[in-house]
């Protein structure tokens, strides 16, 4: 079978809701190996791309939770002294780690997850929600011993910058836990 | 409890198949199979049945469980 018509009878599959979900995320699951198959670019593995997702999570996170933690404590610090150029510093990563990740979706094709890589990637997920809950405890008390301070102040704008925030450190989180979960065993290298 | 054991690294080797042709065969990553082969992985019933056809075995030469 022409692999177009492959495509095309797969991606028909995927989506016909008179199929069971298991089929249909069946047929989306081989389609994704069609296409990547098809696909001449390079190969980057799994976990280089969840690595690239990581270092532009982790950066997101850090400028927003510095522009929350700013906005909280007030803009008495705004010209240009350590919180200034520390800001900058944390923008500078952020660009470079988009800029990464879109060169690496690019110039690369990934390889597709497979049974393994979800699995992992579900724990990950559910240790990241436990690890955040957590947080969120440690920060509703750090803002209740803080709240006699006058210089905090809690609004809509960090609000916003707070559940960003939480968002992306979610993310982060599920990332990092996958990486260390997903350690390449040197020792199993074949010998080629 | 029960666990299992796998032959695949020894009919692969009998077949001449590197572990990164295994998996493009079967759809999953090398590390998929490296983690198979140590018996650190338990494998869904299509992977195991993919894998089998692939040797042209059953799924019980392949995967060998030793019962307590």
């Amino acid at each position: 079978m022409d692999t177009n018509e492959k495509i095309k009878r797969l991606q028909l599959r995927a989506k016909d809701i008179s199929l069971p979900r298991q089929e249909r995320s069946e047929a989306q699951e081989e389609l994704q190996w069609v296409r990547f198959r098809k696909d001449r670019r390079p190969v980057v593995s799994y976990r280089k791309y969840v690595f690239s997702e990581f270092l532009l999570n982790a950066s997101t996170t850090m400028t927003f939770g510095f522009m929350f933690i700013r906005d909280m404590i007030g803009k008495k610090h705004s010209d240009w002294n350590l919180l200034g150029i520390m800001y900058v510093i944390l923008v500078v990563l952020s660009l470079a780690a988009i800029c990464y990740y879109s060169h690496i979706k690019a110039k690369f094709k990934t390889e597709p997850p497979d049974e393994l890589s979800k699995l992992t990637m579900a724990k990950s997920a559910n240790s990241a929600a436990a690890a955040l809950f957590i947080f969120l405890i440690l920060l509703i008390v750090a803002v209740f011993m803080f709240s006699r301070v006058k210089t905090i102040t809690l609004n809509g704008s960090n609000c916003l910058y707070l559940l960003v925030t939480l968002e992306f450190f979610h993310a982060t989180l599920t990332k990092h836990f996958y990486l260390a979960c997903d350690r390449e065993d040197e020792a199993a290298e074949e010998d080629e | 409890m029960a666990e299992f054991t796998t032959r695949i690294r020894e009919l692969r080797a009998a077949r001449n198949m590197k572990q990164g042709e295994l998996a493009e065969l079967v759809g999953v990553r090398r590390e998929t199979i490296i983690r198979l082969e140590k018996g650190q992985y338990n494998p869904s019933l299509k992977l195991a049945v993919d894998i089998a056809r692939v040797f042209g075995c059953s799924v019980e030469e392949v995967f060998i469980f030793d019962e307590d």
